[in-house]
């Protein structure tokens, strides 16, 4: 079995980020700070986080933040919370959160005007334009509006589009930030229930079919509000350990190819309801192996294709779960590793 | 006419795989606004994204929404049927048509659509028993009504077909072991049919029906191998 080419993938990480002219970052330009969580993320699970120059990644973040406290996916753009969480998720891996104010970043986060994007999912980063961002929020500004509907679901954006994945991130970003308590809780769990499907998956909404990143972002709310008790881990479980192909790969839904990004949204939520040991684990390691470039580093969705960092984040984050040796734990469900959440929760 | 303008400004991003949000966020408060008639140019509309890209995601959250808010759920079970003559195995399709199965105004509900979904189902099954699809709209369609699943002959017999083909029948073993799990008495022809499985291994198979079909499966579902001991040991405790 090919071993994980750790000096190739740091050396690769580093060059992206570093080049600001290639392919890559121009795609990434506007949503710099979600390749900054992967990359930096993936860099701390490899060991290597020492790689890069800490007050300049923490002065280009607040670079980022905005009057409202929120974070932009980068300089001269405009702030989201998509990018909100992960420029927290960052500043938490370098133990930065004290440079934030608090409630002004929580409120921005109640209160801010988002436009929908789900943070590190592929089907989304396609799918992102940079050109229309800052239209659209110039437009979206004008009208803030509270992010909780009253049926405990959290918007998008001022249209109102409702999204499980929102659920997630606000719930996420301000656990990390201790303030959870500023949303109704009991709300946000019902509403997150009320996307259940009768295979025990969840989807974006009522109704949606289910879906690996779905799951993720509603098992993972459900983990950080203290209520996976109402999730069937039985039934579930089985879905999800049904997304196991013939290559050891991982898919997202029936009948679809494998993607090493759900090594991430699929085997965090088997950990989160205990059900990791349905997988064949040592399969899905030479899987997420495979689908490295040993040469030039980085990992890609499945072997012999382009690599990226945000597949590069998942397959490590992925053989993290996995116990691959060498590498840092991460917590599943903060999707951040484990020493920078004891860091937030146990060290006052 | 605004409809028209406005759709030609935002519909270029939609084409392709570019799902855009920011358009279709925007669009969806307008398409509210102009009402059921835009509703109807707006499924014409996702219907051409699904035509380059039939599991986009995003396409059939927006399509869903627009069923709901606006109507047009006339002609929805016919296109997932369409989509499902091209493709099968298109679980955003089957999905579609659950939802459409179980909310539209105009089908009378679940349990009256039911015998009809089981028949077309069940085809689909003998088609492609391996397709993973079909056996769970099969459970779809007997949500919260297990001793309607497990009293259903054609249930029954469709997973003792595939099993007699001795082909892709993983799917069939595993609706088979929870239809005796929820207490279905089989006939002798089900055994035989499990027995029949057998390659040449000298191991005599577990009398009981249920436990036989886990050993199977925890042999030729390998990947899942644990799940299966983890079956065959909550037969175990029931059985105490």
């Amino acid at each position: 079995m090919a071993e994980l080419a750790v000096d190739k993938h740091v050396k690769y990480i580093l060059a992206v980020e570093k080049n600001k002219d290639s392919f890559e970052s121009v795609v990434m330009d506007h949503l710099r700070m979600n390749g900054a969580y992967w990359g930096l993320t993936a860099l701390d699970l490899l060991g290597k986080l020492d790689s890069v120059n800490v007050d300049e990644v923490i002065s280009w973040i607040l670079k980022c933040q905005h009057e409202s406290g929120g974070f932009s996916g980068n300089i001269g753009h405009d702030p989201h919370i998509l990018y909100t969480l992960s420029a927290v998720q960052v500043l938490a891996l370098f133990n930065k959160l004290d440079v934030l104010d608090i409630d002004k970043v929580a409120t921005c986060i109640l209160s801010c005007v988002l436009l929908m994007k789900l943070f590190a999912h592929r089907w989304l980063y396609e799918s992102i334009v940079s050109s229309c961002t800052s239209c659209f929020a110039q437009v979206s500004k004008l009208d803030i509006t509270g992010l909780q509907n009253e049926d405990g679901s959290f918007s998008g954006d001022m249209w109102g589009e409702v999204d499980t994945r929102f659920s997630y991130i606000a719930i996420c970003c301000l656990s990390i930030l201790c303030c959870l308590d500023k949303i109704n809780v009991e709300k946000a769990v019902s509403y997150i229930l009320s996307c259940k499907n009768l295979d025990g998956g969840f989807g974006c909404t009522p109704g949606g079919e289910s879906h690996a990143g779905q799951i993720f972002c509603c098992v993972g709310a459900l983990a950080l509000t203290g209520s996976l008790h109402y999730v069937d881990k039985d039934l579930l479980g089985w879905w999800l350990c049904e997304r196991q192909v013939k290559s050891g790969g991982l898919n997202g839904r029936p009948e679809k190819l494998p993607d090493v990004c759900y090594s991430w949204w699929v085997l965090s939520s088997l950990i989160m309801i205990d059900r990791v040991h349905w997988i064949d684990k040592e399969k899905l390691v030479k899987f997420i192996l495979d689908c490295q470039d040993v040469e030039n580093g980085g990992i890609s969705d499945r072997p012999d294709d382009a690599v990226d960092v945000y597949h590069t984040y998942f397959g490590v984050a992925g053989l993290s779960l996995l116990n691959y040796p060498g590498l840092k734990a991460i917590d599943p469900a903060y999707a951040l590793p484990v020493d920078v959440v004891n860091r937030i929760f146990f060290s006052g | 006419m605004f409809y028209d303008l406005f759709i030609s400004f935002s519909s270029y991003p939609l084409n392709g795989n570019f799902a855009m949000n920011f358009f279709r966020h925007h669009r969806r408060w307008v398409v509210e606004r102009l009402g059921a008639n835009a509703g109807a140019k707006e499924l014409n509309l996702i219907k051409k994204i699904l035509s380059l890209d039939a599991k986009n995601y995003h396409a059939w959250s927006h399509r869903q929404w627009v069923l709901q808010a606006l109507g047009g759920w006339e002609d929805e079970l016919d296109y997932c049927q369409q989509l499902l003559e091209e493709d099968i195995f298109n679980n955003s399709a089957w999905n579609q048509r659950y939802f459409v199965v179980t909310r539209s105004p105009f089908l009378g509900g679940l349990k009256a659509m039911r015998a009809s979904e089981v028949r077309y189902t069940v085809e689909a099954i003998l088609a492609n028993p391996n397709n993973e699809c079909p056996w769970r709209y099969l459970q779809g369609l007997y949500k919260d009504d297990i001793k309607a699943l497990v009293n259903d002959p054609e249930i029954s017999s469709v997973c003792l077909k595939v099993i007699n083909t001795k082909n892709n029948y993983v799917f069939a073993l595993k609706m088979l072991l929870d239809l005796l799990c929820h207490g279905f008495q089989p006939c002798h022809e089900f055994r035989d049919s499990v027995v029949a499985l057998r390659t040449s291994d000298t191991d005599p198979l577990d009398p009981d029906l249920s436990m036989a079909i886990c050993d199977i499966l925890e042999h030729v579902d390998s990947l899942r191998a644990s799940y299966w001991i983890w079956r065959k040991n909550k037969l175990s405790v029931a059985a105490v």
